[in-house]
């Protein structure tokens, strides 16, 4: 058996589906074959340790579980009257949901939420849009005009002044659209010099975590960093904000867009009395 | 003594809700969402019991009535799938040499599983977490079982080729915050 026919084989191989003969051969080649056997001894580590951290993690379904048979309870036969007044209310459902994605486009409705548990690679999502939409100029629809923006910022972030102040030098606001990074939505603030364009993704903070790796210290805060390719990614979390910078730029260029927008939301924090909270700056991609 | 529907329908499919809920968790935005899909699940499968047959795999019944649940509500509120932004390589010896031994940590499995596509993740979780075989996965999921297997391989490369980049990350060489103005700016 070949090396690619091992591989071919390997999802079925995992999941014990192959039969003897297949086994046997696929086995008879690991004994033979130390690269393929170390791909195979890695891949059953990275199975093991996936299957270890999500079945490890408690889920709650108590409450799901009682809210079910109570409606099993309550309708415990599907008759055609039923049927109808199912209709009724999907076509009730329908006009209502018809009305509240007029008002309000998908994903606004959970802005600033702090419920959740899912934690994803903001900064991969907040990089693949910054490409797509801003380097690539994607057809997207955005919001122009600093009082509009200013007025949706504040609207979905209780501060409308967040978009002055986490400009950086040289830099003003041009446009802004609602979008989606890691299942969570944020605003897509794009800034610009008059030559080079930044992206500031920046949610009211939920429960998301940007999580990233930690690789030094500054007054006690963590400073993390990581260079590929061109984009660079550098975020912060400040105790009522989720703010993520991508550009093209430098590193360091990144990480002081990003470190301005942290000293400003940590001014608008000392400003308003609270307890101010910069946990990380993260400089990611 | 012969069970209540009730009963049958708790031995058979309510004990399946916590696998439903740990996927539903990774295709749904937040929390309320996931458990809403999940009650909606199991009350049309619970709709529709009359037609499941006993003695086949209620599980996998289960996940195929979510999955398809999962993707009209996807429908209604549109929003486009993340694709891998990653290069995912097709070929077996063209992946990163990996560590001996691999302890990522657990934010690093959530945050790569979080960033590939969901026609990635779901297959990985049904396969590695949830145990469905590649048969099994293709009729949930209604596609040919090589579609399985060749989707499996390419979500396993890129979970792990994501792994390997978040860790290397974690070791790369420090990166000073040179703040304006003297430094310090960063609490």
């Amino acid at each position: 058996m070949k090396c690619t026919e091992v591989e071919y084989l390997a999802p079925l191989y995992w999941s014990g589906e192959l039969e003897a003969q297949a086994m046997a051969e696929v086995e008879q080649h690991l004994k033979e074959c130390p690269a393929c056997a170390r791909e195979m001894a890695t891949q059953e580590q990275c199975d093991e340790m996936l299957q270890e951290t999500l079945l490890s993690e408690p889920v709650h379904d108590e409450q799901l579980r009682q809210q079910v048979w109570a409606e099993i309870q309550q309708a415990p036969r599907w008759s055609p009257s039923r049927v109808w007044l199912a209709v009724g209310t999907a076509a009730a459902a329908v006009i209502l949901f018809v009305g509240i994605r007029f008002l309000y486009p998908p994903g606004i409705s959970d802005f600033g939420t702090t419920a959740g548990q899912v934690s994803a690679s903001i900064w991969v999502d907040a990089a693949d849009d910054h490409n797509e939409e801003v380097v690539k100029r994607a057809q997207r629809k955005w919001l122009y005009g600093t009082a509009e923006i200013s007025a949706l910022v504040a609207e979905k972030t209780g501060d409308a002044k967040l978009v002055a102040q986490l400009a950086p030098e040289h830099y003003h606001i041009d446009r802004m659209r609602i979008c989606e990074l890691a299942m969570r939505t944020y605003l897509h603030l794009v800034y610009t010099d008059g030559r080079h364009e930044v992206s500031f993704f920046l949610r009211r903070r939920g429960g998301e975590q940007l999580g990233g790796p930690k690789l030094a210290e500054s007054n006690g805060r963590a400073v993390e960093g990581e260079s590929v390719e061109k984009l660079q990614i550098a975020g912060f979390q400040s105790q009522r904000y989720t703010v993520v910078v991508v550009s093209e730029q430098p590193r360091q260029q990144t990480l002081d867009f990003a470190s301005h927008a942290a000293n400003s939301v940590l001014d608008i924090a000392r400003l308003s009395g609270q307890n101010p909270s910069i946990p990380a700056v993260l400089l990611l991609h | 003594m012969r069970l209540s529907r009730q009963e049958e329908f708790e031995q058979v499919a309510m004990v399946h809700s916590k696998s439903l809920l740990r996927t539903a968790l990774r295709l749904c935005r937040e929390h309320p969402e996931a458990e809403d899909l999940v009650q909606e699940t199991l009350l049309r499968a619970w709709r529709s019991f009359e037609q499941y047959e006993p003695g086949t795999n209620c599980k996998a019944w289960l996940f195929r009535i979510m999955l398809n649940l999962a993707a009209k509500r996807r429908q209604q509120s549109y929003r486009a799938p993340a694709p891998d932004s990653l290069d995912e390589m097709s070929e077996w010896n063209k992946m990163p040499a990996a560590p001996a031994v691999i302890s990522f940590g657990e934010s690093n499995v959530h945050a790569a599983l979080g960033g590939m596509s969901e026609e990635h993740r779901v297959v990985l979780l049904l396969a590695v977490v949830e145990g469905f075989t590649c048969k099994e996965i293709g009729r949930i999921l209604e596609i040919p079982v090589g579609t399985v297997m060749s989707r499996l391989s390419r979500a396993r490369m890129g979970l792990r080729q994501r792994l390997l980049k978040l860790e290397q990350a974690r070791y790369a060489p420090p990166v000073r915050a040179a703040a304006p103005g003297g430094g310090g700016m960063i609490q």
